[in-house]
C-alpha cells in the first residue's frame, strides 16, 4: 500500500512537472543519440579516412606516431607508382567486363528464378526451393577446387567465361527477390491475367516495376560481389592479362621483404572508390529494398 | 611478414583464413590418386604414364613459335617479382628455342593450393616456386621430379652454397633447387645503443640482451618507454631459432618436441621478457616497428634490410642471432621444383631456365635486387655484389652468419598446417602473461601429433 501511494504521488508529481521534464529528457536523449551516431560513424569512417589519407602520404609518414592526420603535402606519386608497378589499365578493363557481365547474368537469373518460384505451378517446387536454399549454406570455398576442375575440363581457365559463368547463379539474390515478389498484391497480378497478359508481359510490365527497390539491391550486391571477388579470379586466371583489380593489389606486395605501403594504399583506393561511389548513389534504394523485404516477407 | 591485404570487404566472401584452412585440409590427402605407386625411379621422364598438360601461356609476338614454352608459377610480388621478371626476360633474349613466362599466383599460401587444383585438373606449370616449408608436402604426394639427372659437370652442387643446396636433397636425390633464400638477422638501433653507452654490436646471448634492456628501456620514444625487443606473432620462424638457441627444437624428424626442454624454456623466457620485464611485445610487423624506431631491436629476415633502410631515421645495425645454450640460425625463403608427370621435353627446357637463373652473374643480379642471400658461390665475386657486400657491413652479416644456418625442423616442412598450429600456440603465450607455457605447448603438440599420424607413412617412404 505504502509503495503504491508513493508511486502514485511520484507519478502525480511527474504529471504536474510533465512538460518541462519531457523537454529535458528529449534534449538529453537527442544528445546521447547523436553522440552514439557520431561514435558509430567514426568507427566506420575512421578506417576509410585512414586509407584515403595514407594513400596521399609519403611511405615514411604512414608509420609516424603520433599519426599525421592530414597529409599536408599530398604525395600523389603513390598513385603513379601503383599504376606503373602493374598493368592496372588491364586490371580495370577486366574488372569492368567481369563485373558488368557477371552482375547482369546474375540479375537476370535471379529474377527469372524468383518469378518461377512465386508465380508458376510445377511439381516439387518446395523441395527444389529448399535444395537451392541448402546450396546457400555451402561455403564457396568448399566448391573451389571442384569448380576449378570443371572449368579446366571445359577449357575455360584464363578466360572471361571461366571468370563469369561459375558465379552466374545468385541464390541469395533469387531469395531476396522471391520474398519481395510474394508481398506483391495478388489482385494486381490477377487483374493483369484477366486482361490477357502472359507471363513475360506480367513479369516485364507488372512485377518488375513494383520490385524496383529490390532489383537495385540485388544488382548492387551482385556488382560489389563480382568487383571485390578475390579468390576465384586468382585461381582461375594465370596470366597478368586476365587478372582483375583485387589481384592487381597483390602485385604491389613484396614477398618476405618490405612493401611500399603508400603505393598499396593508393592501389586500394583505386579499387575501392568505384564501389564506394556506387554505394553512395544507390544507398537509398538498398535500405528500402532490404527493409521492405525484411518487414513484409 | 604478414600476408594480409587491406581490402574492401564484401558480403558473403569466404575469409582468407577459412580458405587457407580448407586448402590445408585438402593437401593432407594424396594429391594425385594415380601417383600412389611410390617414389619415382631415377630414370627421368618415366612418369606415371600420366602426361600432364600445360596451363595457358601467352607469348608476345616476338617469342611466338619457339620450340618449347615453359611456365613458371611464382609467389613473388612487388620488387622481387619485377626482378624475377627481368631475369626471365633476359633468358628469353639469350636464346631462341625456349620461351619462358613467369605467372604470379599470389603468395605461397595462395599458390600452393592452386598447384594442387592444377594437378587435379591435369594442366600444370613446368616450374613451381615453393617456399622451404611448402615443397615437402608435394614431395610426400609424389608429384615432384627428381633433379639429379639434370645436373651437369659444370652445373651442380659445387656451384652452390652447399648447406642451402643440401636442403633440397632427400637422401642423395635433389627435388628442390634453392633460389631466394634468407636467414633471420638481429637488427639493432645503433643510435639508441650509443646513447646509453652500449657496445656497437648485437648481444651475444639473450641474457645479455636482458641486461642491456634494463638500460635501454629507460630511453623514451615519443613519450613512451623504448621497447627492447619486438617478437613476431604471425610466424614461427623466429621462435624456432629461439628454441634451437635454448637447446631444444620443434620436432626431431616427425617426433614432436615442442613441449619439451629448450622449446618450452625459450617460450617461457620470452613470456617473462614481455610480461614481467615489460621489455618486449608481440609486434604486428616487427620490421615496420623497428624501422620507425619504437623498438630498439628485433629479429627479421635479411630481405627486410632494404626497406628498413628506406624508413629508418637512425643508423641501422645488424648482428648474428643471439645464442643462449647454443647457437641457432634457421634458413628460410624459396626454391624451385619441377613436376614429375610433365613431358620430358618441357622438363628439360624448364631446367634450362633454372640453370640460367643459377649463373653467377644472374644470381648476383637477383641478390642485389631482392636482398636474398647469394646462393651461388661465385656470385659474391661479381663486381657489383662484391662491392655492395664490402661497402655495407650489414650486407655481409648475413653472408658471414650463413655457415651456422640449417634448415627448418621437419614438422614445419611436411605437416601442411603445422606452422598454423604452432603460431596459434605462440600467440597465446605472447598475448597473456598467465598462459602456462607447458600446457599450451602440450596442446599444440597433441594437435601436431594428430596431423603427423596422417603423413607418417608417406614421410617414411622417403626418409625411413
Amino acid at each position: 500500500m505504502a509503495i503504491d501511494e508513493r508511486t502514485t504521488s511520484q507519478e502525480a508529481q511527474r504529471r504536474r512537472t510533465g512538460p518541462n521534464t519531457r523537454d529535458g529528457e528529449t534534449v538529453v536523449r537527442k544528445v546521447l543519440l547523436y553522440a552514439a551516431l557520431v561514435a558509430v560513424a567514426l568507427l566506420f569512417i575512421g578506417p576509410l579516412y585512414w586509407l584515403f589519407s595514407s594513400a596521399l602520404k609519403e611511405p615514411g609518414d604512414i608509420y609516424q606516431y603520433p599519426p599525421h592526420w592530414v597529409p599536408l603535402r599530398p604525395h600523389v606519386e603513390n598513385f603513379a607508382n601503383a599504376w606503373q608497378a602493374a598493368p592496372f589499365g588491364n586490371f580495370f578493363m577486366n574488372s569492368l567486363i567481369v563485373t558488368a557481365g557477371g552482375a547482369a547474368i546474375k540479375l537476370v537469373n535471379a529474377t527469372l528464378t524468383a518469378y518461377a518460384f512465386v508465380f508458376l505451378r510445377f511439381p516439387f517446387k518446395n523441395v527444389l526451393f529448399l535444395v537451392m536454399l541448402g546450396a546457400l549454406m555451402v561455403p564457396n570455398n568448399v566448391t573451389l577446387i571442384v569448380n576449378y576442375i570443371t572449368v579446366s575440363n571445359l577449357g575455360w581457365i584464363n578466360t572471361y567465361l571461366g571468370l563469369i559463368i561459375p558465379s552466374a547463379g545468385s541464390i541469395f539474390g533469387m531469395f531476396l527477390l522471391r520474398q519481395y515478389m510474394m508481398t506483391l498484391p495478388r489482385d494486381i497480378i490477377e487483374a493483369a491475367k484477366v486482361d490477357g497478359a502472359g507471363h513475360i508481359r506480367t513479369l516485364w510490365q507488372v512485377v518488375l516495376p513494383m520490385c524496383k527497390p529490390m532489383l537495385v539491391t540485388v544488382a548492387i550486391i551482385a556488382i560489389v560481389d563480382m568487383w571485390n571477388d578475390f579468390i576465384w579470379p586468382l585461381i582461375v586466371t594465370n596470366t597478368v592479362e586476365m587478372r582483375t583489380l583485387p589481384i592487381g593489389l597483390l602485385y604491389l606486395r613484396t614477398t618476405e621483404g618490405y612493401s611500399n605501403w603508400g603505393a598499396i594504399m593508393a592501389g586500394t583506393v583505386m579499387v575501392a572508390l568505384p564501389m564506394l561511389i556506387l554505394f553512395l548513389f544507390a544507398q537509398r534504394h538498398i535500405v528500402r529494398g532490404l527493409t521492405g523485404g525484411a518487414v513484409k516477407g | 611478414m604478414s600476408n594480409r591485404l587491406p581490402r574492401h570487404s564484401s558480403l558473403r566472401r569466404p575469409s582468407r583464413r577459412s580458405f587457407l584452412g580448407m586448402t590445408a585440409a585438402g593437401l593432407s590427402v594424396p594429391i594425385l590418386g594415380s601417383c600412389a605407386g611410390g617414389v619415382s625411379s631415377s630414370d627421368d621422364g618415366e612418369g606415371g604414364g600420366n602426361e600432364l598438360g600445360q596451363v595457358d601461356i601467352s607469348p608476345p609476338s616476338k617469342y611466338r613459335g619457339r620450340d618449347v614454352n615453359v611456365v613458371m608459377w611464382s609467389a613473388m610480388g612487388g620488387v622481387n617479382g619485377e626482378a624475377l621478371d627481368a631475369l626471365v626476360e633476359k633468358f628469353n633474349e639469350s636464346q631462341d628455342s625456349i620461351y619462358a613466362e613467369v605467372q604470379f599466383q599470389g603468395n605461397y599460401h595462395e599458390s600452393s593450393p592452386k598447384l594442387t587444383a592444377a594437378l587435379r585438373a591435369g594442366a600444370v606449370p613446368d616450374i613451381m616456386m615453393l617456399a622451404d616449408t611448402f615443397w615437402g608436402r608435394f614431395l610426400l604426394n609424389d608429384v615432384l621430379e627428381p633433379l639429379n639427372g639434370y645436373l651437369t659437370d659444370d652445373f651442380n652442387r659445387d656451384n652452390y652454397v652447399e648447406a642451402l643446396f643440401d636442403e633440397g636433397l632427400v637422401g642423395d636425390e635433389l627435388y628442390w633447387l634453392s633460389y631466394g633464400r634468407s636467414t633471420p638477422l638481429f637488427y639493432y638501433n645503433k643510435d639508441a645503443f650509443a646513447e646509453i653507452g652500449l657496445p656497437d654490436r648485437g648481444p651475444e646471448t639473450w641474457t645479455e640482451l636482458r641486461e642491456w634492456g634494463a638500460e635501454l628501456s629507460k630511453l623514451t620514444v615519443q613519450g613512451q618507454p623504448l621497447k627492447v625487443h619486438a617478437f613476431t606473432g604471425d610466424d614461427d620462424w623466429q621462435f624456432m631459432s629461439a628454441a634451437w638457441q635454448f637447446g631444444g627444437s620443434l620436432s626431431d624428424g616427425l617426433d614432436v618436441t615442442i613441449n619439451t626442454g629448450g622449446a618450452v624454456d625459450a617460450a617461457a623466457w620470452q613470456q617473462r621478457f614481455i610480461f614481467e620485464d615489460q621489455m618486449g611485445y608481440m609486434a604486428e610487423s616487427s620490421a615496420v616497428d623497428f624501422g620507425t624506431g619504437v623498438v630498439a631491436t628485433t629479429i627479421t629476415s635479411t630481405g627486410a634490410l632494404r626497406g628498413i633502410y628506406e624508413n629508418a631515421e637512425f643508423e641501422v645495425g645488424t648482428a648474428f642471432l643471439p645464442a643462449e645454450v647454443t647457437t641457432g640460425v634457421p634458413t628460410g625463403g624459396m626454391g624451385f621444383s619441377l613436376l614429375r608427370d610433365v613431358p620430358q621435353e618441357r622438363k628439360d627446357a624448364a631446367f634450362e631456365v633454372l640453370k640460367f637463373l643459377g649463373q653467377p652473374d644472374n644470381a648476383a643480379e637477383w641478390s642485389l635486387a631482392s636482398g636474398y642471400l647469394p646462393i651461388v658461390k661465385a656470385a659474391v665475386d661479381e663486381p657489383e655484389l662484391a662491392e655492395q657486400i664490402a661497402e655495407d657491413p650489414n650486407r655481409s652479416t648475413a653472408v658471414e652468419q650463413l655457415p651456422m644456418a640449417q634448415g627448418s625442423d621437419a614438422i614445419r616442412s611436411y605437416l601442411p598446417n603445422g606452422t598454423d598450429i604452432i603460431i596459434s600456440g605462440l600467440q597465446e603465450i605472447f598475448s597473456s602473461g598467465s598462459a602456462d607455457v607447458q600446457s599450451v605447448f602440450d596442446r599444440v603438440a597433441g594437435e601436431l601429433e594428430e596431423g603427423v599420424e596422417r603423413i607418417r607413412d608417406d614421410y617414411d617412404r622417403y626418409f625411413g
